[in-house]
């Protein structure tokens, strides 16, 4: 019997050692290099090894990792502050999900060109993703990112850019964006493209299109965050809206470009018109924009 | 028969949880010494049959500072000292050190340390190394397909040959034993999730076998003197617990789990890491501790002696399982007349000695020599033929 119960315990007892999820913590060294070389991490252990779908990536502070036009993933990655994680073209970075802690981006992610790589870098985001302190995501002028937001348990999760945060570039963002800081675009032929899950804006963000920028609506945006078009020397910026957004309260700044409504735009916030035009499209019938009125 | 062979696989798994929960133990005969003790972080620690160490120490946690040492029979000697990052050196038992000499990414060269001189090889990264002076070691190469592509190389002390064909797969972790059998891991950065492969060549210009198949993440392997071959592979279905398995003649088998790292000696021993050092030996699992240290296993060798990593507060330091020095050198559990054979001949009077070896197990007082201060020890100690 006393054997029984030693059995009994030893299997409860391993089975919850045992049931454990093992997420190892790796943590790159070298002040730069690859991120798919196991020589580049070490784990609590102190082993070296490439990060792995349940993991935890650490880019300390100081270092630049970069993920080479290759597969890379991991369950948080956190990029520290004065650190820099560039994602090549052809690169793609999976965040898996699985944890209540989320990714905190506090130094740089930026998507750069890789020779013989055309397709856009990627991040696909199964897990939360935070741009807090000095945290940034740039795309190089004419280089394509694309961010999605997976669906987990009926919920897309989230992009969130904090207050003085900025995404900057040519981006897909499928992701569902907080933005409490500012969306830019700028630059011959870089569009930012809102599109997949909604984005909403605080009282703190910005939507900006400037230069030959283009920020293109594919998706629902709402919040109170403030929308600019900015023209300069080297051109006139365009926001085309394609997906129904009359939720809004932020004021629309047209300083020059285009504006080309194509599904109902509507928010509590003026206009402040400095030149530029705003299409209102004809078809589909109903169309609307409207500002400083009351929204549906 | 089964339902014993059932036991046995429920102990093999639980077990090592299990004894995790109980306080560690030192293998009979055995004591631990801390051989490093300061701010700057230790790692990657070897160790040959010798008891000689090798390890990169980032000095003022600088990685650029990342120097080479040796620990021998007492003494410590630092290897390198510049500002650029020599790191994950392996020793073998004729006491040559190679490591990777780090300048940046894509130009990093391999470096001997043999007779007190270091030689600059070639370029490359990642080196192994065989008791016959040989390495192995990695190069980038162009991707065929995306990613950082990598190439095994092999260097017999004449020329290098290329060991796996350019096919733009990542080649990593190459493992040599003496009679230059390899065995390393290949990545595929392609597909998602990446996947990985232990690959094994019997001989140089052999065939390649694969040794691993449906393993998830297959990784880190270690290779004998006898053939037998161990890696860490991770179980995705059960909370991606990392186990360890062994490859023998043909077969694969799971011996530890849960359990990472594995560091192999030709009696088949094994070291591995699961949130504390441990060995298995004989069947046997063994905690090994250090005060209040986190523990994590570096390496063995032979004569069942360990490196460990202490980890205090976050401060990784050395510490070193070794021989307790009873006389005995052919440990067969007494200090007898073969014991005084060994001591007359590993005699070396008065002085200071490297490379003791074998004989520093009659260095009794720990002084690296073997004199008439060990001879008086080795006599009160001497308990004849049991």
């Amino acid at each position: 019997m006393t054997a029984r119960l030693f059995l009994i315990l030893l299997l409860v007892l391993g089975g919850v050692l045992v049931a454990q999820v093992d997420a190892e913590t790796r943590t790159f060294q070298p002040s730069s290099g690859v991120w798919n070389l196991a020589a580049n991490w070490r784990d609590s252990e102190d082993r070296p090894g490439i990060p792995e779908a349940a993991d935890t990536a650490i880019i300390p502070e100081g270092k630049t990792c970069t993920i080479d036009a290759a597969e890379a993933e991991a369950q948080i990655v956190n990029v520290e502050s004065f650190s820099i994680l560039y994602i090549t073209q052809g690169a793609k970075l999976t965040i898996h999900d699985g944890t209540a802690e989320d990714c905190t981006i506090t130094g740089l992610i930026s998507f750069i060109a890789k020779e013989g790589q055309s397709d856009p870098g990627e991040i696909h985001c199964y897990n939360n993703v935070s741009f807090a302190g000095g945290g940034n995501l740039y795309a190089t002028s004419g280089v394509k990112g694309r961010l999605t937001s997976r669906v987990v348990s009926d919920v897309p999760t989230t992009l969130t850019i904090a207050f003085n945060n900025v995404i900057q570039g040519y981006f897909d963002v499928e992701a569902a964006l907080v933005n409490n800081g500012t969306v830019i675009v700028g630059g011959s032929g870089n569009v930012m493209r809102l599109m997949t899950h909604p984005k909403t804006g605080g009282s703190s963000a910005f939507w900006i299109a400037e230069g030959l920028g283009k920020i293109q609506v594919d998706a629902e945006v709402s919040g109170t965050g403030q929308w600019q078009l900015d023209a300069n020397s080297t051109g006139n910026p365009e926001l085309e809206i394609n997906a129904t957004c009359t939720d809004l309260d932020g004021y629309v700044r047209i300083g020059g470009g285009t504006m080309d409504v194509n599904a109902s735009f509507c928010t509590t916030g003026d206009v402040e018109y400095y030149g530029g035009t705003i299409n209102v499209a004809s078809a589909p019938a109903g169309v609307t924009a409207t500002f400083g009125g009351t929204c549906p | 028969m089964m339902a014993r062979i059932a036991s046995l696989w429920i102990l093999a798994i639980v077990l090592p949880a299990f004894t995790a929960v109980t306080r560690a133990q030192i293998p009979p005969g055995y004591e631990i010494i801390r051989i490093t003790d300061d701010p700057d972080h230790d790692f990657d620690a070897t160790i040959n049959d010798c008891g000689q160490i090798a390890w990169d120490k980032q000095l003022n946690n600088i990685f650029e500072r990342s120097e080479i040492f040796l620990y021998d029979n007492g003494m410590t000697r630092r290897l390198t000292d510049d500002w650029i990052a020599d790191w994950y050196p392996v020793i073998n038992e004729e006491g040559v050190i190679a490591w990777d000499h780090r300048i940046h990414e894509y130009d990093s060269r391999i470096h001997l340390y043999e007779g007190g001189k270091i030689t600059e090889l070639f370029d490359g990264r990642n080196v192994a190394l065989s008791d016959l002076g040989h390495v192995a070691f990695l190069r980038f190469a162009q991707p065929s397909c995306r990613g950082p592509a990598m190439n095994i190389f092999f260097y017999d002390g004449q020329g290098v040959q290329q060991v796996t064909p350019a096919s733009g797969l990542a080649h990593q972790t190459p493992v040599l034993n003496a009679a230059d059998e390899l065995v390393w891991t290949q990545y595929d950065f392609c597909p998602n999730p990446w996947v990985s492969e232990i690959l094994y060549q019997p001989e140089p210009d052999g065939e390649t076998v694969q040794l691993t198949t449906g393993q998830q993440v297959p990784v880190s392997p270690k290779i004998n003197n006898a053939g037998l071959v161990v890696w860490q592979a991770t179980d995705y279905e059960r909370g991606y617990q990392r186990y360890i398995q062994v490859w023998e003649n043909g077969e694969t088998r799971t011996v530890i789990f849960p359990g990472s790292g594995p560091e192999l000696n030709d009696r088949g021993d094994i070291g591995f890491s699961s949130g504390a050092a441990w060995l298995y030996l004989d069947g046997e699992i063994i905690e090994i501790a250090y005060e209040d240290a986190r523990t994590s296993m570096r390496d063995i060798n032979n004569h069942r002696e360990a490196v460990i990593t202490i980890n205090f507060e976050g401060v990784r330091d050395l510490a070193y399982m070794r021989r307790i020095r009873t006389g005995e050198s052919d440990f067969d559990g007494d200090v007898d007349l073969d014991d005084a054979a060994s001591l007359h001949d590993c005699l070396t009077g008065p002085g200071d000695f490297d490379r003791l070896c074998d004989c520093r197990f009659l260095d009794l007082d720990h002084d690296r020599d073997v004199d008439l201060g060990d001879f008086v020890l080795f006599q009160r100690n001497y308990t004849g033929a049991k």
